[in-house]
Parts: structure tokens; C-alpha cells; sequence
């Protein structure tokens, strides 16, 4: 009786046990796969909160666009940005937010020949990849986004990840401008560029020149293969992630309202002071106060003409000289003036002699110094004053301003690879 | 007429059988006291007929012709047995059970005589539970059980409770014991509505344990070990808290027992962060010579208060928003007006908390059918203004015994309705704390009313905004928090079990018992537009619907081995199947149209996410006794579990793939029985005993073996740590990856002990050492981002745990009118983590970025982790010599983060005293938890703010008065320390400097670590019974009067609140950070009990 009990109980329990488990253990309410056209919206959102967020106010700080007053931020103004203050940026934003998405994205995209997803992936990799190396150098690329499978990934050098940014942008370009084989192509929920080819190939070129620009510092070749990508047909439009304000407010925006902890920088004040320039009204705003220009609804950018006419300006001017540049700069200048509405202003601004010298008597610190003054709060400033030293800066504290910034802490304590390095080190192309 | 009426509703038949020949009458009273006991059974042996005592433990029974004797027996008293004479009166004298056959309830509520178990339990008595005197029953165990670490998160009404036996099985897991009531789990979940799983802010959440009503339990009983809890799988692995509830006691002449109980509490802080007093709202930092103190006004949005002392500051009486005095001016520059004196924003604050509690069950039946009924009302206001928690727990517990009492059914049916007003706390920019201590002395949050909780003039302007000290802006007036970010929930639970049993003889009885636990979870948090954490407002609406089902079909038996009876078997084979779901509806709505409707209808924008969690078991166990005339015993178990939890999406179902086998063994010794020392009355007991168990857990949480896409709207927010973020359209790829290959992490325990008893139980030791290792523990590691994750969970752990349980108590005075009873329980344990994963070296388990808890390997459990000062090999901090630095003169941060404190404590002791004269019974708990740090970032932001009382003196700018010890130094460019030499500038202790890395806001956190260890009187109580001769005659049997309080005294070196908290909430495994959180509470009750 009893034994017979327990064969009948056992076999119950073993023959229910199967149907009793099955997909229980599925998420019922997220799936395991997702088509690139669902995945691109957020990966454009973290990109550009994380260019206009973090990655902006650590750079601002160094290019003293902005003064941390209060609490975290007054220690970074002192250039106490620990290992710590980036593990965000880099794990959650770039690493895991951005580049594994767009991994994800770009093989599924490629594994059903979606073209143009395939090649806005591959822009969108070598800009991340270009925002990498050129605040953290060496940093994983090669062996990365294989997840258990390889918990240290190496690290590529500056100089891989740069040619690995050339052939993204290649390719990227060679497949935005096939026709695309895919049943979707990139649409509406394409933020930056509404699924556009030809802005997609020009955002590519403007990249390639960005990418040149930063290594001429290493070879004065990089000035003119800069004006080749430009010449090749740049940006004709600002590319901006919209934000909506609310609750999809921008970043900028955001940490203002509710962290506040930083104001405006010392050198940005003091340039816009003693140029009487006209956006001193957008820029210059108080600790905690709300900001004129931040607002909730302005974009990111993460290219804009008014930087691509400057590059011009610059290029120009090592490669064929002041004059040559000299009306390329007026241009920037105007695009800038006109990019936050103050173009009716931009003549009387830049009929003082100390904004245009005249073409002869163009410097490098002029175009460098109305550049550094357009590109408000931009991480890209960190890179230009990196690499022509324009304009001069003064430390905040001690005797040195840092040239980068620091790996992660997660970095430095799960990476046995990750190199060892200091803010105050530059990376190779500085 | 009424009592048969109700009687009948609840299908009980009461029978007493009535043919007798001769009547019988006496007293049966107790040895202990002499006193006579009610609801003693007295039956006729060898017959069904039987009558219970009265009030006075007085009986009369009808006897029967050839009746041969009478059996009387009573829960916790040795059974008598009387000859019947010829006689007409039987009085009998009742002995306690004798701690040698002390029986215990043991894993799926089987009954064991103690002596023969392999391993230790602690039991709690209901009496002990109820004399605690606390809402949360998780509460109530503190001080009580040798092995149990009980934390309680906050002194909210409605705040969470945590407890862990005998320190920590799983790495990032649930590490608090298992609840089992009647033999069925139930829910003991903590679930927050924001911050999800590192909770460092919202409100303080009640754990489901506190649905329990005190005054429906028996008993606990606390299974800490492995071997102890090795039946329950999966789930036990944490050690079990069993709990007995109440049943229906059959009555005299079918009779009712109604009980009754009424209290009273009053609550006031126990402790709070002390705060200077002399300092104004202001700065240095913009003042004509950058040195001298400025006041800065509230419309300024200034946050800190680093101004001038009051003393040099007047009100210029005229009309003012930000205070009904006028607004503060220099007293130089006005000196008619009206000299300052500053406000007691923090005293003014709080308030009394009244907690009401009332009860009441009635109990009957007769041989047949027995029943209880109870109902339980608590209602509880907190410290903090609107703050309460309430619940209502109605109970049914019915037993019928039929076919000769073979069959056994009982039935418990209970309903729980609890809930309440939460308040915003921790690290919140609507966090009463954060807001409350950081306001200065020179602005009044209530702004001079007399009931400011009442009185939306004192923090909201004509205009709407919000009148606080920073313009609108900073934080949240607490007056405007408590009022407009209300969270309010309630639970509506359903909890209860349906037990079986048919005894086939003494070889087999077949029991079942399915157990259901249900609850539906309504919450609604609101923030008003111009609330600082959701400036544009907020409304949160959630449900959240968890179902728990739990069932078992035991086989157990028992027989002799042999002829003699020396050598006896005790099996039990069973089935059990668990399921668990969590149906959780979250709908979030903000950027309101309009001020003054908090409502979904008026959200610009709605965003709505559903979350379901299920896993499901499968097993069978079985587990044999084995007795050696009584002084040797051995009990093996095995458990075979099937947990869904395993399983791989889009796999086969491979049963061999989710399937584990825990074994355990256990033995006892009574070597005094062997030394024949069972009369002895110096040394009356002894045994020695030894167990091994291993038992294993499950991934702490569901789907742990696959990867989803998740929302960006709601999950996969975007954000960067500062902000809020956004949400897009479309989906993600989650950062935390999981794992398709994981397994259980198992745990082997083995557990040596000893228990002894000496001069007649009059002293009672109980010692434990046990040592468990834990291997393959889950770790949701955080790895390189470049991996593409953030996270992904690995079997990669090792912990080890060694620990020490003493239980001591004794009786040293027992007299007919005075019994002083006292008891020691002392705890030690040591989880040391081994492992995490290769190359990881640290896990967070919850905080800050800057200062967290961690575990380290190589350290103990949860370390905190944080900023230190730089150091030189040595150990000297460097102090800054770079003349033009902003902080020369000042030590340097280090740029790496450090542990810098252990939160776990070195032991724990309680002591319960019990003495009782006479008719008065005093008992206190005084309890210790020594050693054990905890951050105090509540002071380090206070320091920063310039509102900490240790910025009290602090060094006017330009003065400068310290000298930092150190050596002079700095970081050059490549990284390295360059010294020169010993320190020597004079610094002052000034806002430069307590607004950087003195303060807590800078990049370290060392100097913030305090000692927590705390020594307090837990609880004290002085009851009277009135005694059962004053009440003859009357309907009451009972009545008792209680005064007793909680946490009368609390002697600690901690600087902040009472530092039993927990920012992370109860069912965090971070423990050891404060930053704004709520005080605690002690309290005063005075209760009435009666019984009639």
C-alpha cells in the first residue's frame, strides 16, 4: 500500500513536471530579440546625453566653459576627477549603452541586408570610437562586447582604433549609398538625421575630418586629408538629438535644474566679457540660477556646420595660409551667430578689430578663440585646446591642466588589461 | 441563546457526554505557583468522556461504574494520572514539562523531543513576541534568539525589519530567514516603488511579515542551521523562522473563551544628528573681500550656512515671503531692528507618535471541533507629521477530529488589510531628513505657525512655488513634503492553509497541507508640481499582485527496530510543490497640466510598465530517525528539488539540468542518560550533538538565464547618474547580461553543540560552533563595460561563515511568590567573502558611487567602500604643499577608494530578565550590538552644509588655527606622491575646507565612519495580574495590566540617528549607510488584557 503510494506519487510529479516548468522561466514581458529600427532611437538618446551630459561638463570643466561651485563639482574643479566620476560614461553610456547596442544592431541589420541600418550603425560606432580614444586612449575595441565569454577584453591602441574609425566610416559610406535591400530603412525613429542617406554620408565625412583634425598634431598631413572629407560633402546641417523638454529634457538642462553645482567658466566669461560678445546673454548664467541657453528642449549636437566651417578655417590656414582662411572664419563665426538666433548681431560683433584683424593679420589664436567660444559647453573644445594649447588657459589649481581623463574604476578593477595612466598624461595624438 | 448561535456558524459540534454514577470534583493547580490552571483536560482513561477545569482550575466529572482512573493533561505540563478511589474529590499538583522531553516543532512541523535533535533551535514564546510590543513581528525577535542578526530599517510607522541567522549564505541573494506558518511559506518580501533594488531613496516600505498579528501566534520556533532547515530546499537555505499560530481551545461545558487586549503607545525620536547653532544661511565666498561671512537670503537659493553668527544679525520686521519676522539684515547696517535668535527647525519638527493596538479572539469547541476567532486592529501615527501604518488581521482557525481522532482537519483562514502614509526619506531632494537638517537656524521651515502640518501658508507662497530656504529651489520644505509627496499603499492579503492528516496506525499517517499566500499591493506617490524631486510633478499609480501557493503530502510513521523497544525509526517522506508569482502593474504620470490635482488625468505624460516574476518547485524529501534507547539518536534527510529558476528560454526542458539533491546528517548524544545522571540534581542533562547539511539557493532573481530587450521608457531609462534622464521610444539591450549555465549555489554546514542543564533546569546552557561554506554562489558580477554589459551573473563566489551561539538561562530565585528568571543569548559569527569572480575584485551591493557597500575578497560580508585621504607607505596622509593650490595646507584626497568601514558587528547579546512577585511581573531586554561601523553621510553632508554641530566651531575665514598632521606633499604629473617634509602650514577649519574634502561632498568618506555598536534597553514591561481569587464570581478569568516601553535607553558612539538603520531598506544586503535617514523611536505603551 504504502510503496504503491509512493510510485504513484513520484510518477505524477515526473510526468507533470515538464508542462509544470515550460517557459516559466521566459520574461513574459520583454523579449529576447529586438530589429534594429527598435534599438536605433535609444542608442542615438544615450549617445547624445551622454556627449551633452557627462562627457561635456568633465571637459567644460577642464576648458573652463564651467566652474564646478558646489559639492562634487567644486572637487572637480580642482581637478579631483577620480577614476570613479567616469565609470557611468564609459560602462553604461558608451560601452554597454552605445557601442554593444550598435554590435547588436548592425548584426542583425547585416544579417538580414539592411543596408542603411548597417551603415548609420558603423557611422554612429567610429563617432563613439573617436569619443573614446580621444579622452581615454588606449581602450577595448578588438575583443570587446563578447560578454561572459571575455570578461578582460585587450586594449587597442589609439592608432588601431583610429584606422578602425577610417574603415567604419569607409564602409559605413559604401553601404548608405547601395540601395537598401531591407523592408525598413531608417526612419522616423531615426533621430539625428530621419533616416536620410546623403546627411548620414556627410555626418560620416564630417567625422573623417574631425578624426584628421585631432591627429595633426601628430602629422601636419591630417590638415589637408581634413579638407579632402570636407570637400567629399560635409554636414549641410547641424546634426542635434532633439530633447522635448519635460520629462525628456535635455541634459545640460537637467543637471542645472536639479543638481545645479556649476556655473559659467572663468575663461569663457572672461573672453566674452572682454570681446562684448553678444552671447554673453545665452552663456553666462549664475550658480543654480536657470539657464538662459540649457534649455529643456535644446539639443545635443554632435556635429554642427559652424564646427565644420572652423575646421575649414583651421586647415586652411596651415595649408594655404591666413588669407586664404580669412573668410572661412568670418563664415564660422556668422554660422555660429546664426545657430543660437543672433545673427543680426554677428556684423557689428565681428567689425571689432579684435575679432577680425583683417585677412592679413588672421591668427591661429583668433580662429581657435572664436572657435572655442562657439562651441559652447562642446567636449570637442577639450580636443581643439589639446591640440593648439588656444586659447591659453590658466590651471585652476597647481600647475597643470589635465590632458585627458582617467579609466574607470570598474575599468581599472575588472580589466587586468586596462594601462595605467594619469589625468594629467596626454594620449598619443597629443 | 448567542454563543450556541455561533457555535453552530462555525460547524462545530460540541459534545459532552453525560452517563456518569458518581461525581468526581477538585482543583488542579500548578506546581510553579500553586495557583489553579483553567483548561485543564480531564478525561476518563479508556473512554471518550472528559471535562476540562474552570476558571479556578476547579472540575466536577460524572463517573462511570468500573472506571478505572483519570488522565489530566495541559499544553506545556507533564501529563497525570489518578486512580480513581472511592473518594469524591481528586486534587492534582502539575509539573511543567521537564526540559528533558521538551518537545520542539521542527522543519514541516514535525514534533521532536529536543534532546534528540542534531542541531539547535531557539524558541520564541508568543508571550515574548507580544511583550516586544512591536507592529513589525520581524521586530520583535531581537534580543530573543542566539544566531538571529535583526535590523530594523528606520523608525517609521510601517518601516521594514530584517532578520539573519547566523550570518550570510548568499553573496548578492536574500539572506533573511525563510517564514513558515503552519507548515506553509509565506511572503516576507520588502518591495520598493522607486529605485528598484537599491533603494536610496523613496520611502520606508514595509517587508509582508509585518501583516502578522502577534496576538494569533503560539510560538516560534527558529530553525538556524542548515541540517535544522535542509527539508525546506531551496528556499531554507537562510534558516527558517516556523511559526505556530493559535488554535481553538476546547472550554468547559462548551463555553466560550473570549480574550481581549487594548494598548496605548506614545513615540517620541530617540535620537537625532546634533546641529550647530550659532551660524547663518550664507557664504564667505561672495562677500566684498571673499573672507568675511555673508548672510545670504532664501530668495538668494543659497544652500549653505557658512554666514555670520546670528548674534550679528537683526530682522528688519517689514512684510516678507521667505519670514513672518522680516528679512535678516547686518546688525551694523540696522541697528533698530529686531536681534535674530534661531530656529529649532529640527525639534519643531517632529511629534509625538500614537500607536493604538486593540484585540480580540474567542476560542471553543469541544472534543469533536474546536475553534478561533480573532480580530486585531492597529493603528499607528509616526514621529514624522502624516506618517502612519494600520492594519486590520481578522482570523479563523478551525480543527475537526473525526473517525476517532484519526483524521485530523484544521483549517486557518486570515485576512490582512494593512497600509498606510509613507514619507519621503534618504537621498532625495524630497527627503524629509535631507531637507530638514540641512535648513539653517536663521529660517523657520514652519515659518512661526502653530500648526504648520495644517497649514499650506507655511510652505507654499501666494504664487504656488514652494516656500523653502533655498528660493524654491534645493530641497523640499519637509512641512511641503509630508503634505504634498504623499505615498500611500494598501495591502489587502489573504492568507491561510488547509491541513489533512489520517493516522493508518503508528506505522503510517498520510497528512497534506496546501498553503496559499495572496496579497494585492495598491500604491499612489504623488509629488506636487514645485516639488523639488519632480519639479513638473509626479504621480505614480501600482499594484502589485503576488500569489504564493504551497503544498506538501507527507507520509510519517514511526515503529521499534526491535523487540526490547531499544532502537526506534521515525520516517517522513513527502512531496511539496511551491509556486511564487508577482504581478507588479506600475503606471507613472508627470508633468502635471495644473497645481492642486495630483492626478493620472492631469499628467502631460504616462508612461506604464508591467513586471510579472514567477518560479515554480518541484521535490520530494525524506528523512529518518533513528533512536538509541533514548540517548543516542541519528536523522538523515535528503531533499531532490526541481526549481524553474534554471530552466533556459527557448531550451528543452532537461529535468536532470534544474534538478538538485541535499543531503543532510544529524546526531545526538545524552550522555547523561548513559552516565545514569537523570537524577542527579546538580548536573540533571547533558548532550552533546553534530550535524552536516548542505543546502542550496536559487539566483535571487528570475530569468537570470537569459537576455532581454527592455524599454527604454520606464527600464532602460537613459541617464548618467546626476539626472533624471530621458526615455525614447523603442527598446535596449539590458546591461545586465545573464547566464544560460548557472547553478545553484551550495552551501555545506557543519554544526557542533552541546546543551546542559544543572540543579534541576534551574541553569540551562546551550552552545553552538558552526562553520558553513558557500561555493558557486551567484554573483550578478559588475564586469568590464567593454564586455558590452554591465553585469552579468557568474557562479563564481566562496564565502565562509564561522559563528558561535550561547544560550544561557537560569532561574536563580524560585519561591512560592518571587521567580527571577534570566536568559543570555550570544551571537558571534564572521562571513568572510573568498571569492567573487576572477579578476573582480569588488561588488557593490548598494549606495553611492563615491561610497557604497561592497564586498571585498578576503574581507567580511559587505564592506563600506570609499574615499580616503592620500597616504604615504607609512600611513601619514599627505598634506597639500602646492602654495598656489585652493587647498594648500589641507590633506590630499586619494584617487583611489578604499574599505573603510565594517558594518557587521563583533557579537550580539541579549539579556532578558523576568521577575515576577507576587501578582507583578518586571521584565526587560537589554540588548547589545558591539562593534560594527556604519557611514555617517547624514554628518558629512551636514558638515559640507555647515548645519553639523561639529562645524559649530569652526575657524572664522582668515583665522587660522590648525596645523593638519602630515607630510607635505603632492601628486605630480605622472601620478606619483613627491613629499617634502613634515607639515607645518596653518590652516583654518573653514567653509574652504569642510565645503571640500572635509565636508562629506568631497572625494572622501573615512572620516565619516563611526562605531555603531549600540547597548539599549530594548524593552521593559512591569505587568499586574490581578489575581484569579479577586476575580471569583466575576465573568473575567484574566486581567492583566501592562506598562512597558521600547527603547527606553540607547547608549551608543555613533554621532547620527540610533544606528540600527538602514538606508537600503530591510532586504538589501548593503548595510552600514545613513544619509538622511529617518530616526528612530522609543516608546512608552500601557495595555489592558482581559480574558473572560
Amino acid at each position: 500500500m504504502r510503496n504503491l503510494l509512493f510510485i504513484v506519487g513520484l510518477a505524477l510529479i515526473f510526468t507533470s513536471c515538464k508542462k509544470h516548468f515550460e517557459d516559466i522561466n521566459t520574461d513574459p514581458d520583454q523579449p529576447l530579440t529586438a530589429p534594429p529600427n527598435v534599438i536605433l532611437g535609444g542608442v542615438e538618446g544615450t549617445l547624445a546625453y551622454a556627449y551633452g551630459g557627462d562627457l561635456s561638463r568633465h571637459s567644460s570643466i577642464f576648458t573652463q566653459h564651467l566652474t564646478g561651485v558646489s559639492r562634487q563639482w567644486a572637487v572637480l574643479q580642482n581637478y579631483g576627477i577620480v577614476s570613479e566620476d567616469v565609470n557611468t560614461v564609459w560602462g553604461d553610456n558608451l560601452y554597454a549603452g552605445v557601442l554593444m547596442e550598435l554590435k547588436q544592431l548592425k548584426a542583425a541589420a547585416e544579417a538580414d541586408g539592411w543596408l542603411h541600418y548597417q551603415g548609420v550603425a558603423e557611422v554612429l560606432q567610429a563617432y563613439t570610437l573617436l569619443v573614446v580614444t580621444d579622452n581615454w586612449n588606449a581602450a577595448p575595441y578588438a575583443e570587446a562586447f563578447q560578454g561572459a565569454e571575455n570578461l578582460q577584453p585587450v586594449y587597442d591602441s589609439q592608432a588601431d582604433i583610429y584606422s578602425t574609425v577610417f574603415t567604419l566610416l569607409a564602409s559605413a559610406k559604401t553601404n548608405l549609398n547601395l540601395v537598401d535591400g531591407g523592408p525598413v530603412v531608417p526612419g522616423a525613429e531615426d533621430a539625428l538625421f530621419a533616416g536620410d542617406a546623403a546627411s548620414w554620408i556627410g555626418f560620416a565625412n564630417f567625422i573623417e575630418a574631425r578624426a584628421y583634425l585631432h591627429r595633426a598634431k601628430m602629422d601636419a598631413g591630417n590638415y589637408s586629408s581634413a579638407l579632402n572629407a570636407i570637400a567629399a560633402g560635409g554636414l549641410t546641417a547641424d546634426c542635434g538629438f532633439p530633447f522635448a523638454g519635460g520629462g525628456n529634457a535635455n541634459p545640460a538642462f537637467q543637471f542645472n535644474e536639479q543638481r545645479g553645482d556649476c556655473a559659467i567658466g572663468s575663461k569663457l566669461q572672461e573672453l566674452i566679457n572682454d570681446l562684448n560678445d553678444p552671447r554673453r546673454h545665452l552663456y553666462d548664467h549664475a550658480f543654480d540660477d536657470a539657464h538662459p541657453f540649457m534649455t529643456g528642449d535644446r539639443s545635443v549636437f554632435l556635429g554642427t556646420v559652424t564646427e565644420q566651417k572652423f575646421i575649414e578655417a583651421e586647415c586652411t590656414f596651415h595649408e594655404f595660409g591666413a588669407a586664404a582662411a580669412h573668410p572661412l572664419y568670418i563664415e564660422a563665426i556668422n554660422l555660429s551667430f546664426g545657430m543660437v538666433g543672433y545673427a543680426d548681431s554677428a556684423a557689428a560683433y565681428i567689425a571689432q578689430p579684435e575679432i577680425d584683424p583683417g585677412a592679413g593679420s588672421l591668427t591661429l589664436d583668433h580662429i581657435m578663440t572664436q572657435k572655442y567660444i562657439a562651441l559652447f559647453q562642446d567636449p570637442e573644445v577639450f580636443n581643439d585646446w589639446r591640440r593648439t594649447g588656444l586659447p591659453a588657459l590658466t590651471p585652476n589649481t597647481g600647475t597643470a591642466i589635465p590632458r585627458r581623463y582617467p579609466y574607470p574604476q570598474e575599468e581599472l578593477n575588472l580589466n587586468s588589461n586596462t594601462p595605467s595612466a594619469t589625468i594629467f598624461n596626454s594620449v598619443d595624438w597629443d | 441563546m448567542k454563543r450556541k448561535f455561533l457555535l453552530m456558524c462555525c460547524l462545530m459540534a460540541v459534545q459532552i457526554v453525560v452517563y456518569g454514577q458518581r461525581k468526581i470534583s477538585g482543583t488542579v493547580s500548578s506546581s510553579e505557583d500553586d495557583s489553579g490552571i483553567v483548561g485543564v483536560v480531564i478525561k476518563i482513561v479508556g473512554t471518550a468522556t472528559g471535562t476540562f477545569t474552570d476558571e479556578l482550575g476547579r472540575y466536577e466529572l460524572q463517573v462511570p461504574d468500573g472506571a478505572d482512573s483519570l488522565k489530566f493533561t495541559f499544553v506545556g505540563m507533564e501529563p497525570v494520572f489518578k486512580k480513581i478511589g472511592t473518594g469524591g474529590t481528586i486534587d492534582v499538583v502539575m509539573e511543567p514539562l521537564s526540559m528533558l522531553d521538551e518537545v520542539v516543532v521542527t522543519a514541516l512541523g514535525i514534533k521532536r523531543d529536543e534532546k534528540s535533535l542534531g542541531y539547535a533551535v531557539s524558541q520564541v514564546s508568543g508571550d515574548e513576541l507580544r511583550g516586544a510590543n512591536q507592529t513589525n513581528l520581524v521586530s520583535a525577535l531581537a534580543g530573543n534568539v542566539a544566531g538571529a542578526n535583526v535590523t530594523q530599517a528606520s523608525g517609521t510607522a510601517g518601516g521594514s525589519s530584517r532578520v539573519v541567522l547566523r550570518g550570510f549564505t548568499s553573496l548578492t541573494g536574500d539572506n533573511e530567514a525563510l517564514f513558515v506558518i503552519d507548515g506553509v511559506k509565506i511572503n516576507n518580501d520588502q518591495l520598493n516603488s522607486e529605485s528598484k533594488g537599491n533603494a536610496t531613496d523613496g520611502v520606508a516600505n514595509s517587508n509582508r511579515g509585518i501583516d502578522l498579528n502577534p496576538d494569533d501566534i503560539e510560538s516560534i520556533t527558529v530553525l538556524k542551521g542548515g541540517a535544522a532547515s535542509a527539508l525546506y530546499g531551496i528556499d531554507g537555505a537562510n534558516g527558517v523562522i516556523l511559526i505556530t499560530t493559535k488554535k481553538g481551545q476546547a472550554n468547559p461545558n462548551g463555553g466560550l473563551t473570549v480574550s481581549a487586549g487594548t494598548s496605548l503607545s506614545f513615540s517620541q525620536v530617540n535620537k537625532l544628528p546634533a546641529t550647530q547653532s550659532t551660524y547663518s544661511q550664507g557664504s564667505a565666498w561672495y562677500s566684498g573681500d571673499g573672507l568675511t561671512p555673508e548672510h545670504l537670503a532664501p530668495e538668494t537659493g543659497w544652500l549653505t550656512s557658512w554666514g555670520p553668527a546670528y548674534t550679528d544679525l537683526v530682522w528688519d520686521g517689514e512684510a516678507y515671503d521667505y519670514d513672518n519676522n522680516g528679512a535678516i539684515a547686518l546688525k551694523s547696517d540696522l541697528p533698530g531692528g529686531t536681534p535674530v535668535t534661531p530656529y529649532d527647525n529640527v525639534n519643531n519638527f517632529f511629534r509625538t507618535g500614537v500607536t493604538t493596538r486593540n484585540n480580540v479572539s474567542i476560542s471553543g469547541g469541544g472534543e469533536t471541533a474546536t475553534f478561533r476567532f480573532s480580530v486585531s486592529d492597529t493603528r499607528e501615527s509616526g514621529i514624522v507629521p502624516n506618517n502612519t501604518f494600520g492594519k486590520t488581521n481578522v482570523s479563523l482557525v478551525s480543527g475537526i477530529k473525526l473517525m476517532d481522532n484519526k483524521l485530523n482537519i484544521t483549517t486557518s483562514a486570515n485576512y490582512i488589510n494593512s497600509g498606510g502614509v509613507r514619507i519621503q526619506q534618504g537621498s532625495n531632494l524630497s527627503g524629509v531628513m535631507l531637507g530638514l537638517m540641512r535648513t539653517p537656524i536663521t529660517f523657520d521651515n514652519a515659518n512661526g505657525s502653530a500648526d504648520p502640518v495644517n497649514d499650506p501658508t507655511v510652505y507654499t507662497l501666494a504664487d504656488g512655488s514652494q516656500r523653502n530656504f533655498r528660493g524654491g529651489g534645493g530641497y523640499d520644505n519637509p512641512w511641503w513634503t509630508v503634505n504634498n509627496n504623499p505615498f500611500t499603499d494598501n495591502v489587502n492579503r489573504f492568507l491561510g492553509n488547509f491541513q489533512t492528516s489520517y493516522k493508518f496506525s503508528d506505522y503510517l499517517t498520510v497528512s497534506t497541507n496546501l498553503g496559499l499566500d495572496t496579497y494585492t499591493d495598491r500604491r499612489q506617490q504623488v509629488y506636487a508640481i514645485n516639488s523639488r524631486a519632480n519639479p513638473a510633478g509626479k504621480i505614480i499609480e501600482e499594484t502589485y499582485n503576488v500569489l504564493q501557493t504551497d503544498a506538501y503530502l507527507l507520509f510519517s510513521g514511526g515503529t521499534y527496530l526491535d523487540k526490547k523497544g531499544d532502537l526506534d525509526l521515525q520516517y517522513q517522506v513527502g512531496f511539496n510543490a511551491f509556486s511564487y508569482s508577482l504581478n507588479n502593474l506600475y503606471t507613472e504620470g508627470t508633468d502635471f497640466g495644473f497645481i492642486g490635482f495630483s492626478h493620472l488625468s492631469n499628467a502631460g505624460t504616462l508612461n506604464s510598465i508591467r513586471n510579472v516574476d514567477q518560479y515554480r518547485s518541484v521535490s520530494g524529501f525524506a528523512s529518518a530517525n533513528l533512536g538509541y534507547k533514548k540517548f543516542l539518536y541519528l536523522t538523515v534527510t535528503g531533499r531532490q528539488d526541481y526549481d524553474s529558476r534554471f530552466l533556459v528560454p527557448g531550451e528543452e526542458v532537461a529535468m536532470s539540468d534544474i534538478g538538485f539533491f541535499y543531503p543532510s546528517v544529524s546526531t545526538s548524544f545524552v550522555f547523561s542518560e548513559l552516565l545514569g545522571l537523570k537524577n542527579n540534581s546538580a548536573f540533571s542533562f547533558g548532550k552533546i550533538r553534530a550535524s552536516w547539511a548542505r543546502v542550496a539557493k536559487a539566483p535571487s532573481s528570475v530569468y537570470a538565464t537569459s537576455t532581454t530587450y527592455a524599454p527604454v521608457v520606464g527600464v532602460n531609462n537613459i541617464a548618467d547618474g546626476w539626472t533624471n534622464g530621458i526615455s525614447t521610444t523603442g527598446y535596449l539591450l539590458d546591461n545586465v547580461a545573464g547566464n544560460p549555465l548557472l547553478l545553484p549555489e551550495i552551501s555545506d554546514e557543519f554544526e557542533i553543540g552541546t546543551a546542559l542543564n544543572f540543579w534541576n533546569r534551574r541553569l540551562s546552557i546551550d552552545v553552538s560552533y558552526y562553520n558553513r561554506q558557500t561555493e558557486s554562489a551567484i554573483v550578478p558580477a559588475t564586469v568590464s563595460g567593454a564586455t558590452g554589459y554591465t553585469v552579468i551573473f557568474l557562479n563564481t563566489g566562496s564565502l565562509t561563515t564561522n559563528g558561535l551561539d550561547v544560550a544561557i538561562s537560569g532561574t536563580p530565585i524560585q519561591t512560592k511568590n518571587v521567580k527571577w528568571t534570566i536568559g543570555a543569548n550570544f551571537s558571534k559569527y564572521k562571513t568572510i567573502v573568498n571569492e567573487l569572480s576572477d579578476g573582480l575584485d569588488q561588488l557593490f551591493l548598494g549606495g553611492f558611487t563615491g561610497t557604497g557597500v561592497y564586498h571585498i575578497p578576503g574581507q567580511e560580508f559587505g564592506q563600506i567602500y570609499g574615499g580616503v585621504f592620500l597616504r604615504d607607505d607609512a600611513g601619514n596622509m599627505i598634506i597639500n604643499d602646492d602654495p598656489t593650490s585652493f587647498l594648500y595646507g589641507y590633506p590630499l584626497a586619494s584617487s583611489e577608494l578604499e574599505v573603510i568601514g565594517n558594518p557587521n558587528p563583533d557579537f550580539l547579546l541579549g539579556i532578558t530578565n523576568r521577575l515576577r512577585v507576587a501578582d507583578f511581573t518586571l521584565s526587560f531586554l537589554f540588548d547589545m550590538k558591539v562593534g560594527g561601523e556604519m557611514w555617517n553621510g547624514t554628518q558629512g553632508a551636514m558638515t559640507f552644509f555647515g548645519t553639523s554641530a561639529n562645524t559649530e566651531n569652526r575657524d572664522i575665514p582668515g583665522a587660522e588655527t590648525t596645523v593638519f598632521e602630515g607630510i607635505a606633499g603632492h601628486v605630480d604629473a605622472d601620478g606619483n606622491v613627491v613629499t617634502s617634509g613634515t607639515n607645518d602650514v596653518l590652516v583654518g577649519l573653514n567653509e574652504d575646507w569642510y565645503t571640500d574634502n572635509g565636508g562629506g561632498f568631497g572625494s572622501v568618506a573615512e572620516h565619516f565612519i563611526q562605531d555603531a555598536s549600540t547597548y539599549r534597553l530594548r524593552n521593559a514591561s512591569l505587568s499586574y495580574a490581578v489575581p484569579a481569587k479577586k476575580l471569583v464570581g466575576n465573568a473575567l478569568s484574566e486581567v492583566r495590566f501592562t506598562l512597558s516601553g521600547n527603547n527606553l535607553l540607547l547608549f551608543t558612539p555613533y554621532e547620527g540617528i540610533d544606528p540600527e538603520t538602514s538606508l537600503l531598506g530591510s532586504s538589501s544586503n548593503g548595510q552600514g549607510l545613513d544619509y538622511f535617514n529617518m530616526p528612530n523611536t522609543r516608546s512608552v505603551t500601557f495595555g489592558i488584557n482581559v480574558k473572560f
